[in-house]
């Protein structure tokens, strides 16, 4: 299948970028109603143990640990969704935030699950990349086609303004909890797929940092439109491989041209910084926030530029 | 068509209105009045079923509609256009006139846009822009339009003269006197109480959560009472 196209390295930068595509749209479920989720990482682990139970445990086959882990963490989202119906902004940040914590706490905990020392040997998943490009090209379908329903549409107002929503005759309570739970349903799909090719997990692995990850995929890559989460999830998964890239035609360098005591330095330093194993990376994605809060703060793609693209190229044609 | 009675509603322990009576025959224009803070917005407010009243019953056409959610509200016919006018800035004017017929079933919307294009022609010329970049009187009529593609029986109307030019104010009221005639039962909560009495059939004042007043449009505007506190006329 598609794994034999593909070195070794190629497939595992794919995977990763596939799984992180699909928690961006785990968080863009419900961002799309305004809520907005810090706790994806809690639901990406729900669906990792509760999948990663049924084939290590109980020896189910992967394709129905998959989807029942997915929907169980569904229903966990559902039930995290209720009281996140009550409050918006700074507030469900911080109950989605408790929630992955409480997720964090559990795992740790659980003795069933290796506890602190993790879930370990998870069944190994070898077509991991079909799952996942697979899945990928469900939910691009999926959002092609919600984006021109009336339930697109009636997200979009939710998350404009509620008060609008509900003058107009939507079920903002209904849709709300919808895309929370659905959201949770793909976040636990993208944990089992990550629990069967890694085959380890542990209580680090989904922590608050993942969840801060994955909201920066959509907001750098843009909310308005569902490609917006597939490019920032790309981006920013790609960019530490870019850094490490260009770090490596770095020491193609004749030693010579960085002779000088001033090019030594920022050679120096630019090695060091461009280190992919190191946290300074994190460094490089605040920058990369701040520029963009600046130049696009809607993200890198936007409903808008997409429009005047696909109306440029209709003139172009009519031309 | 709206009857309410003895309604008590606030917010949390904070109670706004105390013992609200008040009922809108089909086909009239109502207007309630009464100063900032009254609890004209929170009586619309639980009409529409946007905040849950603590005591009393609100009935339309004979159902009683006092615990209902919003969206079950709007699908018995009744469409608010509310405060500040809440139309979705970031939507083209086309789009928001497509989600006011999100409960209707049928596909007939093209049809209505037509016809909400030939009552405010502002909002053809501007269809593909946002709804944001408009002037508050075509917010306003885009508002309004919007609330009427639902097919309602009855329009609530949360201020529709704030804001506005005196001009545009005059062009809005008279919209309203054209959806009367075509059989639109109309309550409308106004502060400026002039044209909204000129206009209404019947007419309440709402002091500190209750109603204190209730006539006709035309004997409220000779009334001295009326004239002395709400329209800015000293007597003599």
């Amino acid at each position: 299948m598609l794994d034999t196209l593909f070195d070794g390295y190629t497939r595992s930068i794919l995977v990763f970028t596939g799984i992180n595509i699909i928690a961006a749209y785990s968080f863009y479920l419900p961002f799309k109603t305004g809520q907005v989720s810090l706790g994806q990482a809690g639901f990406l682990a729900v669906g990792a143990y509760a999948a990663g139970i049924m084939t290590q445990k109980l020896g189910l086959p992967f394709p129905v640990a998959l989807l029942v882990g997915g929907a169980i963490t569904g229903l966990v989202g559902v039930g995290v969704g209720f009281p996140a119906l009550r409050i918006r902004g700074i507030y469900l940040l911080l109950l989605t935030l408790a929630f992955a914590e409480i997720v964090q706490g559990v795992v740790m905990t659980w003795e069933y699950t290796g506890g602190a020392e993790g879930f370990q040997r998870i069944p190994y998943n070898a077509y991991t990349l079909d799952y996942v490009y697979g899945l990928l090209v469900v939910l691009l379908v999926a959002f092609a086609r919600l984006e021109r329903s009336s339930l697109g549409r009636a997200m979009d107002s939710i998350h404009e303004d509620e008060l609008a929503a509900e003058v107009m005759g939507i079920n903002v309570v209904s849709i709300k909890l919808l895309a929370f739970g659905l959201g949770a349903f793909v976040a636990g799909l993208a944990g089992a797929l990550f629990a069967h090719h890694a085959t380890y997990v542990d209580s680090t692995t989904f922590n608050i940092l993942v969840g801060v990850n994955i909201l920066m995929f959509v907001l750098v890559g843009g909310s308005s439109t569902y490609w917006g989460p597939v490019i920032g999830a790309a981006f920013l998964t790609l960019l530490p491989e870019f850094l490490r890239m260009l770090r490596e035609w770095l020491e193609l360098l004749p030693p010579e041209w960085v002779e000088g005591a001033p090019l030594k330095r920022i050679y120096a330093f630019v090695h060091e910084f461009l280190d992919f194993e190191n946290e300074k990376r994190l460094i490089a994605y605040g920058i990369i926030l701040i520029v963009m809060m600046i130049l696009r703060p809607d993200g890198i793609l936007t409903r808008d530029s997409l429009r005047r693209f696909f109306a440029g190229r209709r003139e172009g044609r009519l031309a | 068509m709206l009857a309410i009675r003895d309604l008590h509603a606030g917010y949390g322990k904070i109670a706004v209105l105390h013992s609200v009576n008040l009922s809108v025959e089909e086909g009239q224009i109502v207007t309630l009045i009464g100063a900032n803070g009254a609890g004209k917005t929170t009586l619309l407010k639980a009409v529409s079923g946007i905040i849950r009243p603590s005591a009393g019953s609100i009935e339309v056409g004979g159902a009683n509609i006092t615990h209902r959610p919003p969206h079950k509200i709007v699908e018995l016919g009744i469409s608010q256009v509310a405060e500040g006018r809440a139309i979705l800035k970031r939507m083209t004017v086309l789009e928001n006139l497509r989600m006011g017929a999100f409960v209707r079933g049928d596909l007939d919307i093209g049809r209505d846009i037509e016809e909400m294009f030939q009552r405010f022609p502002a909002l053809q010329e501007r269809q593909h822009r946002l709804a944001g970049i408009l002037s508050g009187g075509e917010q306003q009529m885009l508002a309004i339009a919007r609330a009427l593609m639902a097919r309602p029986r009855l329009l609530l109307l949360d201020e529709p003269s704030l804001g506005l030019a005196p001009m545009i104010v005059t062009q809005i009221f008279r919209t309203l006197r054209e959806l009367q005639g075509e059989g639109k039962t109309i309550f409308l909560v106004e502060q400026n109480a002039r044209q909204a009495l000129q206009i209404a059939d019947q007419a309440y004042v709402l002091e500190r959560g209750r109603v204190t007043l209730q006539g006709s449009g035309q004997s409220f505007l000779n009334d001295p009472e009326i004239q002395r506190n709400y329209l800015g006329k000293h007597a003599a």
